[in-house]
């Protein structure tokens, strides 16, 4: 739980005027870990239900979390929110769980089988996108299949013209690199890239296929040091129709920094 | 060379059988329920890997005057495709991929073929033989079904040229683990967000900008361990157990009088030590504070606060503390201790222990204080004062103590204003007060105007629909029907 700028302040104020000390060294090293840093680890994401989530979202939700673990807090409870309308809630909850990445699964009639992704800049909402699920394959459905390991980095794939010649899907694929793409690291270890995810949006239709496959590498039958890998179909598969996009970082992006 | 040799063969048939070994998922595995442990496995060696380690030690050309190297690019340029058994199948067309390495992103930016993608002759699969799937979420009957196929070979095509530009990349030396490391490129072609600003650049104190314009920089470092001479042992120079005691000159058992005009063989050194050591631990944290507020990373005069607040205590700590300190807050000044009123003492001659303002400024009570000295004084008798002799030039004496009037049980008028002394009791009482309350309330801005803590409802969190019965223990005695017979 971090606190508010403000009550940051006031505690530090307190601390240095010899009162309030603080009660753990290891509250005080969480809490400097996460003020602003010039190099950013991971993004943490925050999974939660909104105001009444079926039994399908909530193994959506669960699928997400494995998939993103260890940077991803999966909440138990439904919450009164409603993203397009209000979304201080959201932006609250994201500074109490220094998280930056959200993803929030609900299903009424009118929205069945929803999920709102978005991510925050200094905890304020900068993009969300509400996703209307089609079809999904959960990590059940595929077990006794290998899965990748905890924490490995996803290698991606974006099929289909429409990435990039259509600024709607152009967001939405920033949005999905920046919730997957998990750590950005200088290097990589080569033997640790087992998986990969792919999305692919077809010139006519506007449902976009996700599919994710657990890659082993093997010896090139040519020779050759450069392995093949294979393909294995695991994890989650989901194809989903996005049936609302807020962005305000393509929009800002002179303003945002680099990472 | 699109056929494999017999050796290689073998090698790869090897890998099949490595596939099944139980490093990874045990279908019979109690934990199936949780799809999170089919992920979490343990972290498995490959065997694979060691062999790519060993080959790439060595570049040896191939019978063909082929080296490893020639093959990697050109196996860049084709594209196989294994399918789900491990067997080679011939090469599809090819479609080149752009990248981001930084995030391990690739681009095929090429029209996907619908006709392909979407095939109509695929049924809706039933779940065929398969325990009921966890998932609620099933294809919206309309929609259009997948060729799965298609999409793990476009994948697949992908992969393989992401793994070659990854393998093309410049290599580190193996790290802890023995394995190695490729340096993907420092920037991402893909801008993305950071997830908080980044921060501000700090703020240099005041000792740090003096220094960096006159050139000081550091000396040698101190050592880590200083010779305690009390122990003989050599102790570290900070910290628990420190060197010269905890506490410093105050540990000492003897503490020499410094000869000179300042030195008073009759002060405490114990003492004087202390205080010094708190005035400079102080000012330390003064100074530390100062520089914050400069940084803008307290509220300005948080600092000045904090010295006020230490002064205050140390005066209050001296004199013993004062309960008329807020009665006279007004009149003194926060460094002097006020001075008890209406009780005469010897005043000291003066709070500052140096000899030389001894005689300048002795305390003085004032008048206020005299004045209120005389009242009490005056009043000191055993009755209140009423019959002592007057002197000449005294004050008029004051009654403190009010004779309690009654009001008469025989006048009708009394009477009449006594029921309406009650009712305007009782209403001030429900109205929150009174009017002059009520004023006061919204003066100090605890209420808006017209507002009592009466106007508000209660909300104990229920509402209409809240009721619930009661279960268990709870609802002993209190789920009977309430008739008219009960409630009587």
């Amino acid at each position: 739980m971090a606190p508010t700028p403000h009550q940051a302040k006031v505690n530090k104020a307190k601390i240095m005027a010899g009162g309030k000390k603080q009660p753990n060294a290891r509250v005080a090293r969480y809490l400097k870990s996460q003020e602003s840093q010039m190099h950013e680890g991971p993004k943490n994401a925050l999974l939660m239900k909104g105001i009444k989530c079926s039994g399908g979202m909530s193994v959506v939700l669960k699928d997400l979390r494995s998939i993103l673990a260890p940077s991803a807090k999966l909440l138990s409870k439904n919450n009164d929110i409603v993203p397009f309308d209000d979304a201080s809630s959201i932006e609250f909850l994201s500074t109490k769980n220094d998280c930056c990445l959200f993803g929030m699964a609900s299903h009424n009639k009118k929205r069945p089988n929803n999920l709102v992704i978005g991510r925050t800049f200094d905890h304020q909402i900068l993009d969300m996108a509400e996703l209307g699920l089609i079809h999904y394959k959960s990590l059940f459905d595929y077990r006794g299949m290998p899965k990748k390991r905890l924490g490995s980095k996803p290698m991606m794939l974006f099929l289909g013209d429409k990435w990039h010649l259509d600024d709607e899907w152009k967001k939405l694929q920033n949005l999905l690199v920046d919730f997957f793409r998990g750590e950005p690291v200088e290097k990589i270890s080569l033997s640790g890239v087992d998986h990969m995810m792919s999305f692919s949006v077809s010139s006519n239709s506007d449902v976009c296929h996700m599919r994710t496959y657990y890659v082993k590498l093997k010896k090139h039958p040519n020779g050759g040091s450069t392995p093949l890998p294979h393909l294995t179909a695991s994890g989650p598969d989901m194809d989903f129709k996005v049936s609302y996009l807020i962005s305000l970082f393509l929009i800002s992006l002179y303003f945002c920094f680099f990472s | 060379e699109e056929e494999m040799d017999e050796e290689e063969k073998t090698v790869v048939d090897n890998d099949d059988e490595n596939d099944t070994n139980d490093d990874r998922v045990d279908p019979d595995d109690s934990d199936n329920d949780d799809a999170e442990s089919n992920d979490e496995g343990e972290e498995e060696m490959d065997d694979d890997d060691d062999d790519d380690k060993e080959e790439m030690e060595e570049e040896s050309e191939d019978e063909d005057g082929i080296t490893r190297s020639m093959r990697d690019a050109s196996n860049a340029g084709n594209t196989f495709v294994l399918d789900s058994k491990g067997e080679q199948q011939s090469p599809s067309s090819f479609e080149r991929c752009t990248f981001d390495l930084k995030n391990l992103l690739s681009h095929n930016n090429h029209q996907v073929d619908d006709t392909k993608l979407y095939s109509s002759t695929t049924p809706m699969e039933p779940e065929q033989g398969d325990v009921q799937s966890s998932t609620h979420i099933k294809k919206i009957p309309g929609c259009q079904v997948v060729e799965e196929d298609y999409l793990m070979q476009k994948s697949s095509d992908a992969c393989q040229q992401l793994i070659a530009a990854i393998w093309n990349l410049p290599r580190l030396k193996a790290n802890k683990t023995g394995e190695p490391l490729a340096v993907l490129p420092q920037r991402s072609e893909m801008i993305l967000p950071r997830a908080l600003p980044p921060p501000p650049p700090k703020k240099q104190t005041k000792w740090e900008v003096f220094a960096k314009q006159r050139g000081i920089t550091k000396e040698q470092k101190r050592s880590q361990k200083v010779y305690d001479e009390a122990t003989d042992t050599w102790k570290f120079r900070h910290g628990y157990n420190k060197a010269n005691g905890s506490s410093g000159a105050q540990e000492w058992p003897i503490m020499e009088v410094k000869g000179g005009p300042d030195s008073d063989p009759y002060a405490d050194p114990w003492e004087l030590a202390r205080d010094a050591k708190k005035t400079r631990v102080e000012k330390n944290l003064e100074n530390q504070m100062r520089n914050q507020e400069r940084a803008g990373l307290l509220p300005k005069g948080t600092a000045t606060r904090f010295v006020k607040h230490k002064a205050k205590n140390l005066e209050a700590g001296r004199t013993g503390g004062n309960k008329d300190a807020r009665r006279n807050s007004s009149t003194y000044a926060t460094t002097a201790a006020p001075i008890p009123s209406g009780v005469p003492i010897d005043l000291p001659k003066s709070l500052d222990k140096s000899n030389a303002n001894a005689g300048a400024n002795p305390l003085k009570r004032g008048k206020e204080l005299t004045s209120r000295a005389l009242a009490a004084t005056q009043r000191s008798t055993a009755s209140m004062g009423k019959f002592d002799k007057m002197i000449e030039g005294e004050p008029e004496r004051k009654q403190s103590v009010r004779k309690q009037k009654f009001d008469s049980l025989t006048d009708k008028t009394r009477s009449r204003m006594e029921s309406e002394k009650s009712m305007k009791l009782l209403n001030a009482v429900m109205s929150g007060g009174g009017a002059k309350a009520k004023e006061r309330a919204r003066r100090n801005g605890s209420l808006a105007k017209g507002e009592t803590a009466y106007d508000y409802d209660f909300d104990d969190g229920g509402y209409d629909g809240s009721f619930k019965k009661k279960k268990g223990r709870a609802a002993a005695g209190k789920n009977k029907k309430l008739t008219k017979k009960r409630i009587k």
